[in-house]
């Protein structure tokens, strides 16, 4: 919409009521910015409202606890079955002395092995043979 | 709405706030000054802070004009003691004292639309969603209202 007054006159009256100036209004305003500012930061009621409940939340849970009857201690005696065990699940023997017995002594060993080299080794249990078989002999086993 | 937006509101419209307040109550400053305190405690702030002003305004004004109604006993002279809305002007054409008795005759939505448009600085749109009426009859009664203010001040029509 247009908001322009087409009449001359009416424009000339707009412009001279437009040149009056209000009053200056009798506010002050350094007490108004302060009200505003108090009116903007007043406290909301949430948190004080949510910290009370819980207050008196612990407090009931405390009364109750106080003066709650207390029961005596309760005895249960439960039997349970154990099932017998079975020969496979009878534990190893691992004495020290069965096992250790069949064993070089490290030690021994050692003291062989330096003092002559690798001949003191003990022989291995399945060493090969010295000389590999021959034809004839073979033949002659059949 | 922060310190600072508050107080370009405040540098800027209070005093054509006030004016607009005056219209319906004596104690127009109260009533600015509880909507500028309204405003700023307003979480979100409105959109259109001029036009919640003016809205707020209007209703407070209202209501205190209600109030003094009911106070008084006697209305006549009312007028005479209610001081000027304007500064008094010099080398201006109109005086202020002249346009404020003017202005005070007119119908109250006529001369709600002419302060709103005038020293408030409202387009037409903005003040018929304050008073409840279309632009297009804001505007008319805009028209209304200068070309009563042109008699009443007995200015003469412009020859065409």
């Amino acid at each position: 919409m247009s908001e322009n007054v087409n009449d001359p006159g009416l424009n000339a009256l707009e412009a001279g009521l437009q040149a009056l100036t209000p009053r200056a209004p009798g506010l002050n305003r350094d007490a108004l910015m302060f009200r505003a500012g108090q009116a903007s930061a007043q406290r909301r009621w949430v948190w004080p409202l949510a910290a009370a409940a819980s207050t008196l939340l612990a407090v009931g849970l405390g009364v109750f606890l106080a003066l709650r009857q207390e029961p005596g201690p309760r005895v249960v005696t439960v039997y349970v079955q154990t099932p017998e065990s079975s020969p496979s699940e009878k534990p190893l023997d691992v004495a020290p002395g069965k096992w250790a017995a069949g064993l070089p002594r490290y030690s021994r060993l050692v003291e062989d092995v330096w003092s002559h080299g690798l001949n003191g080794l003990p022989p291995e249990p399945n060493s090969a043979p010295d000389k590999p078989a021959k034809l004839e002999d073979l033949l002659r086993s059949l | 709405m922060g310190p600072d937006d508050l107080g370009r509101l405040v540098d800027l419209h209070a005093a054509a706030l006030v004016l607009y307040a005056r219209q319906w109550c004596a104690a127009a400053e109260d009533v600015v000054q509880e909507a500028f305190v309204k405003v700023a405690s307003q979480r979100p702030p409105p959109d259109n802070p001029l036009g919640w002003l003016y809205r707020v305004v209007r209703n407070g004004a209202l209501a205190v004009a209600r109030s003094e109604r009911r106070r008084r006993h006697h209305e006549r002279g009312v007028a005479a003691r209610v001081p000027a809305w304007f500064e008094p002007t010099e080398g201006i054409g109109l005086d202020a004292e002249t346009a404020t008795v003017a202005l005070q005759t007119l119908p109250g939505d006529q001369r709600e639309v002419v302060v709103a448009h005038l020293w408030g600085g409202l387009t037409f749109e903005q003040i018929g969603q304050l008073v409840g009426t279309s632009a297009s009859t804001a505007h008319r009664r805009y028209l209304a209202a200068l070309a009563a203010l042109r008699e009443r001040l007995h200015l003469p029509c412009p020859k065409t």
